[in-house]
C-alpha cells in the first residue's frame, strides 16, 4: 500500500491516490478526490446568470476563456440570443489561444514530471506572450471572464490584433523546439511508449473525451460534429493517434497546438468591423457613455446589473470543447434571474475515472507520467 | 583614528542578529503547495520572466521539513484544512507562511459550506497578498516584505 | 418541426406507451420515462445498432421540492458518437426511492451516480461502492438539496497542533 498525497510535488493540484503494489507492479489505483471541493454548484443556485460568469472561469483555471463559453452559448440559447459575426470570431480566437496556452502548462508540467527540467522554462516563456495578449485585451492574466452573454467584454483594438498576428509568426519555430528536444530522445520514448495503454471502445464506455480518447484512434471533436460560434466555417483537421499510450498522447496534442496557430490566422482574416452586442435591450446593459448621460439607461444599467436578466423557463445542455475533452453545462431554469439548477459536467472528472485501467499492471514509476498525461485539473474534478 | 584604523580594511564587523537575519533571509527556501488557480502565477513567477530566484528563492523544497517558508496559494477547503495545518507542524523553526490570493486570505468569492473562510484559522499568516490571482509581481513584493521582516527580528522574538 | 426523434419512434415499436412525456424545445429533445422501465430503455438505447447511443455525457439530479409530486428528477444525457445525436432522459424519484444502476451499460455511470447519492441522497441499487467523493468524511446532510443552507451548518474557527475547531452555525 502507498499513499500518494494530497501535497506532493508531481500531482497537479491536490489529488490522493492510494495505490495497492505487489513489488514494483501495480495491482490497485483508487484516486481520492475533493480536496478542492468548492461548492460552486450550490454557489451558482444564488447568484444571477451574470454573476455566476466568474465561478466558472475558476473551474479549469487553466484555460479560463474557454469555460466561459459553454456557459454563456448555455445561456444564449435559453434566451434565444443571435450573437453577432464578429464577436464569434473574436470568441474563437480567444478559445484557440486558451488551447495553446493549456497544451503549454500540460506540455511543461508534464515533461518536468518525468524527469526534463528545461523545457518548463521555455513553455512558460511562451506563455508569458499570450497571457500579454489577454491582459491587453481583456485586463487580467488569469480568470479574465471576458466572454458574456450576448458577445465580449470589450472589443479587439488593433493593438491587440497585431500582437496576436505577430505571436502566430513566431510561435511554430518554438513548437519545432520542442519537438527537436523530445519527439526522437531515446530517454522519452523509453518512458513514454506504451505506457498507460487503452482502446477505443473502453475509452468511450468510462467516458473520456478530448486528446485522450482521440489518441486511441477514435475520430470526435466536438467542433467538428456539434459546431459551436462558428466553427463550421474553418478548416482544420481533427489529429488522431494510433496506440492510446502516453507518446501517442504527446504527438495529438503538440499537433493540436499547430492546428490551433491556423484556426487563429482564418479567424484573424475574418475578423469584419461590426458590433460586439445584439440589439437586446432586455439582457444587454447600454454602454458606458449612454450610461453616464441618459437618465432612462442608468435605470436599464441598474436593473440589469442588481436584479438581473430574467430568462425563460425550461433546459438545456450545451458542450464544447475544451483542451481536456467535453465541457458540458446542463441549466435548469424556473423563469426568475437566477438559475434553478447548474450541473457542470467536467471532462476532467469522467477522464480520471479511466486511471485504474491505464496504470493497472504498470509499474510504480509510470503512475506519474500517466497521470500527467491525462491531463487533469483538480479544479475541474472537484467543482 | 580610533578602533577603526586598527582593522584595516579586511575585516567586517557586524552583530550576530543582523549577521543570521541576513542569511535567513537571503535564502527562503519554500515548500510547494499550489492548490488552485494562484498556483499558476506562483509557477509563473519562478519562470524567466519573473525570476523569483534572485531573492534567494532558490528551490522549492517537496519536503516540508527542508523548507523554511510556506506560500498557501489556492482555496483552502474544509477537507484540506487538518493537511494544511499538519504541513505546517511539520515545518521547523524558523518558518514563516505567506497566504497568497483573495481564497487563502478570507475565502475569496467562495462562501459555501465547503470552503475555509481564511487560511488564518488554522496556521499563523505573516503575509497576505490580495487578488484574484496576484500578479507574480504581487508575490514578489510579499516575499520582499518577509524579508523585511526577517530583517527586523530579534532573538528574544523566537525562544 | 415534426419530425420525431428517431430514438422515440423505436422506443414506442419495442417497448409501447414507455414514453410518458416528450419535451422539445430549443433544439433538444427529451423523454421522460417511469422509473421501473429506466433499465430496459437504456438498453434499447445504448445496444439498437441505428441508435447506438454509446455516450453517457452526463448524470444529474434536480431537487423540485414542493414543485412537483415526487421530489427529485433524474437527468441523463446521452450522446452518440456514430450519429453525433444528443437525447435527454429524464425519469422522476421520490424521497426515498431507489433506482438501478446504469454501470453495467455506461462504466461512466460509476463517479456520476456516486456524486448524485452525495449531493442529494438518491440511491443507487447494486452500485459496487457508493463511498462519498467530494465532502469530508463526518459531513452531514446532503448539500444540494434546497434544503441545506448556502454556507452549511458548521465552520472550522481555529487549529493546533491537536487537531481543528468546528463551531455550529445556527
Amino acid at each position: 500500500m502507498l499513499h500518494l498525497g494530497p501535497q506532493h510535488p508531481s500531482t497537479h493540484g491536490v489529488l490522493r491516490v492510494d495505490l495497492e503494489l505487489d513489488g514494483e507492479v501495480i495491482v490497485k489505483v483508487t484516486p481520492y478526490i475533493g480536496y478542492l471541493h468548492r461548492g460552486i454548484e450550490k454557489l451558482a443556485e444564488n447568484k444571477t446568470y451574470h454573476q455566476v460568469i466568474p465561478l466558472t472561469d475558476r473551474l479549469d483555471y487553466t484555460s479560463p476563456m474557454v469555460n466561459n463559453l459553454g456557459y454563456v452559448l448555455a445561456v444564449e440559447k435559453l434566451l434565444g440570443l443571435r450573437v453577432p459575426e464578429r464577436s464569434q470570431v473574436i470568441r474563437v480566437i480567444m478559445a484557440e489561444l486558451t488551447r495553446i496556452q493549456s497544451h503549454l502548462i500540460w506540455m511543461g508540467t508534464h515533461v518536468l514530471d518525468i524527469g526534463a527540467m528545461s523545457p518548463i522554462m521555455y513553455c512558460f516563456r511562451e506563455r508569458e506572450q499570450i497571457l500579454d495578449i489577454f491582459e491587453m485585451v481583456a485586463g487580467a492574466r488569469m480568470n479574465p471572464s471576458y466572454i458574456r452573454v450576448g458577445g465580449v467584454n470589450g472589443d479587439l483594438m488593433s493593438e491587440a490584433r497585431d500582437k496576436i498576428a505577430g505571436f502566430t509568426e513566431t510561435f511554430p519555430k518554438h513548437i519545432k523546439e520542442y519537438e527537436d528536444l523530445l519527439t526522437n530522445n531515446p530517454i522519452w520514448i523509453n518512458r513514454t511508449k506504451g505506457v498507460g495503454k487503452i482502446t477505443a471502445e473502453e475509452a468511450i464506455n468510462l467516458g473520456t473525451t478530448g486528446p485522450t480518447l482521440r489518441s486511441c484512434g477514435f475520430k470526435w471533436d466536438l467542433r467538428k460534429t456539434n459546431p459551436y460560434s462558428g466553427y463550421e466555417n474553418y478548416k482544420f483537421d481533427i489529429i488522431l493517434g494510433k496506440n492510446g499510450d502516453v507518446y501517442d498522447r504527446y504527438q495529438v496534442r503538440i499537433e493540436e497546438m499547430k492546428q490551433s496557430i491556423d484556426l487563429i490566422k482564418q479567424g484573424l482574416e475574418k475578423l469584419k468591423p461590426g458590433p460586439i452586442y445584439p440589439d437586446e435591450a432586455k439582457v444587454i446593459p447600454p454602454i458606458k457613455e449612454k450610461v453616464m448621460a441618459d437618465i432612462g439607461a442608468l435605470i436599464h444599467h441598474f436593473k440589469i446589473m442588481s436584479e438581473g436578466f430574467k430568462v425563460p423557463e425550461g433546459e438545456v445542455y450545451q458542450a464544447i470543447e475544451t483542451p481536456r475533452g467535453e465541457l458540458g453545462f446542463y441549466i435548469v431554469s424556473d423563469g426568475s434571474s437566477k438559475p434553478y439548477r447548474v450541473k457542470i459536467k467536467t471532462p476532467s472528472f469522467m477522464n480520471l475515472m479511466a486511471l485504474e485501467t491505464l496504470a493497472k499492471g504498470r509499474l510504480l514509476a509510470d503512475i506519474v507520467a500517466i497521470i500527467g498525461s491525462m491531463d487533469i485539473c483538480l479544479g475541474e474534478v472537484d467543482k | 583614528m580610533g578602533l577603526e584604523s586598527h582593522l584595516g580594511e579586511n575585516i567586517i564587523t557586524t552583530t550576530l542578529e543582523s549577521l543570521v537575519n541576513w542569511s535567513r533571509k537571503s535564502s527562503l527556501w519554500p515548500a510547494t503547495f499550489g492548490l488552485a488557480c494562484c498556483a499558476l502565477e506562483m509557477m509563473a513567477s519562478c519562470m524567466p520572466r519573473y525570476d523569483l530566484a534572485r531573492f534567494g528563492a532558490e528551490v522549492f523544497r517537496a519536503s516540508p521539513r527542508q523548507a523554511d517558508l510556506m506560500i498557501v496559494a489556492g482555496t483552502v477547503t474544509n477537507k484540506m484544512a487538518s493537511v494544511v495545518r499538519r504541513i505546517y507542524d511539520q515545518m521547523a523553526e524558523p518558518k514563516w507562511v505567506i497566504a497568497m490570493g483573495a481564497c487563502a486570505s478570507t475565502g475569496g468569492i467562495f462562501n459555501s459550506y465547503a470552503v475555509l473562510q481564511g487560511v488564518d484559522r488554522v496556521i499563523p499568516v505573516d503575509v497576505y497578498v490580495p487578488g484574484c490571482p496576484p500578479k507574480p509581481e504581487g508575490l514578489i513584493y510579499a516575499i520582499m516584505q518577509i524579508q523585511n521582516k526577517i530583517n527586523h527580528e530579534k532573538f528574544s522574538d523566537r525562544t | 418541426m415534426n419530425k420525431k426523434h428517431p430514438a422515440i419512434e423505436k422506443l414506442e415499436q419495442a417497448f409501447p406507451g414507455v414514453v410518458k412525456k416528450i419535451i422539445t424545445a430549443f433544439g433538444e429533445t427529451g423523454i421522460v420515462v417511469d422509473k421501473e422501465d429506466l433499465m430496459r430503455v437504456c438498453r434499447l438505447l445504448n445496444e439498437d445498432k441505428e441508435l447506438r447511443f454509446d455516450f453517457l455525457s452526463d448524470l444529474s439530479g434536480v431537487d423540485y421540492q414542493g414543485k412537483k409530486d415526487k421530489r427529485f428528477e433524474l437527468v441523463y444525457q446521452l450522446y452518440s458518437t456514430h450519429t453525433h445525436q444528443r437525447l435527454r432522459l429524464k425519469t422522476e424519484v421520490g424521497e426515498n426511492e431507489r433506482v438501478p444502476t446504469m454501470t453495467g451499460i455506461w462504466r461512466s455511470a460509476d463517479w456520476l451516480e456516486r456524486e448524485c447519492h452525495e449531493m442529494f441522497g438518491i440511491e443507487f441499487e447494486v452500485h459496487r461502492d457508493l463511498m462519498r467523493l467530494l465532502t469530508i468524511e463526518e459531513f452531514d446532510g446532503f448539500p444540494l438539496r434546497k434544503d441545506y443552507p448556502l454556507v452549511g451548518k458548521a465552520e472550522i474557527i481555529a487549529g493546533n497542533e491537536g487537531g481543528l475547531q468546528w463551531r455550529k452555525r445556527e
